[in-house]
């Protein structure tokens, strides 16, 4: 049993009603390892002013990847802030894939790079291996009848100190965060088009991990406050 | 001395934040349909140059809606010459919106407006980007609604038979939503000048958001 106590305290429900019943707050948490079953690509594309969603949509199904949600976001400058070159469209696309299936698609992703042809003007895309919601609420079923217990030990002890009895509950509620966030495994930041001649932008950025990380701690937290009778 | 105060206070303050029931959090994030094309202007003239005469070219151009945002004086540096010459002009800056089936024609309007400005633009920057109306946001709202109940309801309940409770009637609701908003959306400017104001952003709410409700149940003992 862990507990993670940023405060526990006994509340007594204002100074002139000391001589009621109070209350007890037994905030706990538990970290658990969850497998990242889940990778999440998040796609920029850049395509030319005659571009549409369903041929940047197209592209990337065919490149593998299945039913893509690409969504134009606006007009972007072609090149730089520095060397501005004819206008395009920005698009954001997100695929999301069984962790298993990220080499695949990302060989997909890698494919279609280098084959980008007009109106596609260039590809960027990150990966994120996260635990699916399907496992953060299974886990949640399995932790919630811990987290309670949890609170009440500490709610009990925290009233033998104060010479009072724990009660029934009074208020529950809980969260469940990463404790880490999202982690990114891989990341290709890729140009191509008209500035290939700039190697310092052209040039990929290496790719960092290519399998997903082991596990990703995720905290779920319970903060209960139980009735005390004197 | 000053420790039991400290217990106390704090005591108060969490026996305030907290209401008896069962609470919860629910959210979901969705994507809309970007129905609405936002264009943002940043166009620099002589000083004494009115804010109706730079309006006018855009009107010119076949630009309607315009809506004036912002006026500013800025230092420009123009480093076509040989000697960069800094210059002070007026900047006014407009906005407007079309369909976003509009957005390539409105944007084609404005490149040729950036690379073939009038002598009256001594700068001129733009900004496209395609955002869901609030039609569409509200929309999505009313249809989300009713699911975020059903969640909250659902996960209640599961921390309700955790705690060997039974839930009872909705005692609170609060609710929310904020969107992610487009990044990486660049001004696209005249290339001749570099501003001194740098604080030129665009963006807009974009397609995603993310549909928050609070819900406390209370407990039925």
């Amino acid at each position: 049993m862990r507990f993670s106590i940023a405060l526990a305290l006994i509340a007594l429900p204002g100074l002139a009603g000391a001589q009621t019943a109070g209350s007890i707050l037994a905030p706990v948490s538990r970290t658990v390892t969850l497998v990242p079953d889940e990778a999440a690509f998040s796609i920029t594309v850049a395509g030319t002013l005659d571009s549409t969603e369903q041929q940047v949509k197209a592209a990337l199904q065919n490149a593998g990847l299945p039913n893509p949600t690409v969504v134009a976001t606006g007009v972007s400058a072609g090149f730089s802030e520095y060397f501005v070159g004819p206008p395009q469209i920005a698009y954001s696309a997100t695929v999301t894939v069984a962790a298993g299936s990220a080499m695949d698609a990302a060989k997909g992703l890698e494919a279609l790079r280098t084959t980008l042809a007009v109106p596609l003007l260039s590809l960027q895309y990150s990966v994120g291996f996260n635990p699916s919601q399907a496992t953060v609420d299974a886990q949640r079923q399995v932790v919630l009848p811990q987290l309670v217990d949890d609170a009440r030990k500490l709610a009990q002890l925290l009233a033998a100190a104060s010479g009072v009895k724990v009660g029934a509950i009074r208020s529950i509620n809980d969260s469940v965060g990463s404790a880490v966030g999202s982690i990114s495994t891989m990341v290709r930041n890729v140009i191509t088009g008209d500035f290939s001649a700039l190697a310092l932008n052209a040039a990929p950025r290496p790719a960092a991990q290519s399998t997903p990380p082991a596990g990703v701690p995720y905290t779920y937290t319970m903060s209960v406050v139980f009735a005390t009778a004197l | 001395m000053r420790l039991p105060i400290l217990f106390l206070l704090t005591a108060l303050i969490a026996a305030a934040q907290l209401t008896d029931g069962v609470a919860t959090t629910v959210s979901r994030t969705v994507t809309l349909t970007a129905d609405e094309a936002d264009f943002s202007i940043v166009a620099g003239a002589d000083l004494g140059t009115t804010q109706q005469q730079v309006a006018q070219v855009f009107l010119d151009a076949g630009i309607t809606g315009l809506s004036n945002t912002g006026t500013s004086i800025g230092q420009y540096t123009d480093y076509s010459t040989n000697q960069p010459v800094p210059q002070t002009q007026v900047v006014y800056q407009y906005a407007f919106n079309v369909p976003a089936a509009g957005l390539k024609d409105a944007a084609r309007i404005m490149e040729g407006l950036r690379t073939n400005p009038p002598a009256l633009l001594k700068t001129f920057q733009y900004a496209a980007s395609l955002n869901a109306s609030q039609a569409t946001v509200d929309a999505m709202h009313q249809t989300l609604l009713p699911q975020l109940f059903a969640d909250a309801q659902k996960r209640a309940q599961l921390l309700a038979s955790a705690g060997g409770l039974k839930l009872g009637a909705v005692k609170s609701v609060s609710e929310s939503y904020y969107a992610q908003g487009n990044s990486g959306i660049a001004y696209l400017s005249t290339a001749v000048f570099s501003t001194t104001n740098s604080g030129y952003s665009s963006g807009g709410g974009g397609t995603q958001y993310t549909f928050y409700a609070a819900v406390t149940y209370s407990v039925v003992q």
